[in-house]
């Protein structure tokens, strides 16, 4: 059980934290997956993989707390999350630029984006876990890629360019 | 290489996890373009600013939390005072369930209690307003179904004035025959009564009336008194002031100002 709990903790923690943005959160529902695991284990299919259905059961625990969470009408502030940042914390501005264009994104814009880029799952695992066709997630990626680079043009974080950036 | 391809050739790079600045066709168009360029530029600074973010951790005890919360949900205990959130939703739920059955409860048995209460008040009500409203006449018929039939023999059984009287005797016949047929019928009444044997003689009426209970002593006086007043009032040198009582009258009694 422990074993368990600390091989994939990273992953299940990671994946909370891109869905639900918040620390806590995030703990909780980490928790309440992996007791949902513990009391299914002995419906595991053994001849498939593990880690997707794990994926399966963090998602679901994460889109209930979602629909709890929108039904109280809270917001989702991801300064929690990067507050305990050690780059926003030593004035990385680059890092700190990426949070705030990350904070302005659609909230499912930035649980796919989050979702590829840094918990690094493929497109069809983001599907699963947002319960959301693939190619719309597709679109939900490229479009926060590109808005993150528009957010760090006009914050002149790099080089302006000359003309406007064409949609794709 | 147009800026469209561009950019879709660099989402392409990207969805395959690979870096855009080492490939050849858009670092060509790259150089040409510099909006492109900015694009680029931009990408990789963004890359550059995912790669500083640290991935998240969880706190110190986590691990410890959670195989507690599941060694305490295994055993069934659910007083461990680690906090499990499932429990606690499916908590909330079965609330909210509840609330909605005593909600339900409460629409389905208001109604009923406000008919209940209204047709009550309703039939108190009528009730008083029938106590307080004055008794239509009732036939004599559906008077005497109504009267329960009497369980002991009284002392009214003994009227003399139930049977008729024959109109063409004067009032002093009258009175004379009344008092005759009350005193006739008291031995039968003692008999009735168990106080004396049916067959016992007429001049037997007065020692029946002494052996006569307590019981029935009031009901008899009041008798006695109804025929005292009988008698004073046939009597001809009798004038006596009070009415003359409705069982008198009943009997066809002549009143006190016709005797």
């Amino acid at each position: 059980m422990r074993q368990l709990v600390e091989r994939y903790r990273d992953n299940v923690f990671g994946l909370c934290v891109r869905m639900l943005g918040r620390i806590h959160d995030a703990e909780d529902a980490a928790q309440e997956v992996f007791l949902r695991v513990f009391r299914s284990l002995h419906r595991v299919d053994r001849t498939r993989d593990f880690e997707p259905w794990l994926l399966a059961i963090t998602g679901n625990c994460c889109r209930t707390r979602l629909k709890q969470r929108s039904r109280r009408l809270e917001s989702q502030p991801l300064e929690e999350v990067c507050d305990q940042s050690p780059s926003a914390a030593s004035g990385d501005d680059l890092a700190e630029e990426v949070r705030l264009g990350l904070a302005q994104l659609r909230e499912e814009h930035r649980r796919a984006f989050l979702l590829f880029h840094e918990q690094e799952l493929s497109y069809a695992e983001i599907a699963g876990v947002l319960d959301a066709p693939l190619g719309t997630v597709k679109t939900w990626v490229h479009r926060a890629r590109r808005e993150l680079i528009e957010h760090l043009q006009q914050r002149g974080v790099i080089e302006e360019p000359r003309h406007v950036v064409r949609k794709v | 290489m147009s800026c469209e391809k561009f950019e879709v050739r660099l989402q392409e790079l990207l969805d395959e996890r690979l870096r855009p600045e080492d490939d050849a066709q858009l670092g060509r168009h790259a150089d040409a373009c510099p909006a492109c360029r900015g694009v680029l530029t931009a990408q990789a600074a963004l890359w550059d600013g995912l790669a500083g973010r640290p991935a998240p951790r969880t706190s110190a005890g986590f691990v410890e939390a959670v195989v507690a919360n599941a060694e305490c949900g295994a055993g069934g205990n659910a007083e461990c005072g680690v906090r499990n959130a499932e429990w606690e939703e499916r908590g909330r739920r079965r609330t909210a369930v509840g609330w909605l059955v005593a909600a339900a409860v409460v629409v389905a048995v208001a109604p009923a209690a406000y008919w209940s209460i209204r047709s009550g008040a309703t039939r108190k009500t009528a009730a008083e307003r029938e106590s307080v409203a004055p008794q239509a006449p009732t036939s004599p018929q559906i008077a005497e179904h109504r009267a329960p039939p009497p369980e002991v023999a009284t002392i009214d059984d003994g009227d003399p004035g139930s049977a008729p009287i024959p109109s063409s005797l004067t009032p002093e016949e009258r009175y004379a025959l009344l008092l005759e047929r009350w005193q006739s019928q008291l031995p039968e009444l003692g008999g009735r009564l168990g106080l004396i044997g049916e067959d016992a003689p007429a001049t037997q009426g007065a020692a029946a009336v002494s052996q006569i209970t307590d019981r029935i002593r009031t009901p008899l006086s009041s008798s006695l008194i109804s025929t005292l007043n009988v008698l004073r009032t046939a009597l001809p040198t009798g004038a006596d002031p009070s009415p003359a009582k409705p069982q008198a009258r009943r009997a066809g009694a002549v009143s006190e100002r016709t005797a």
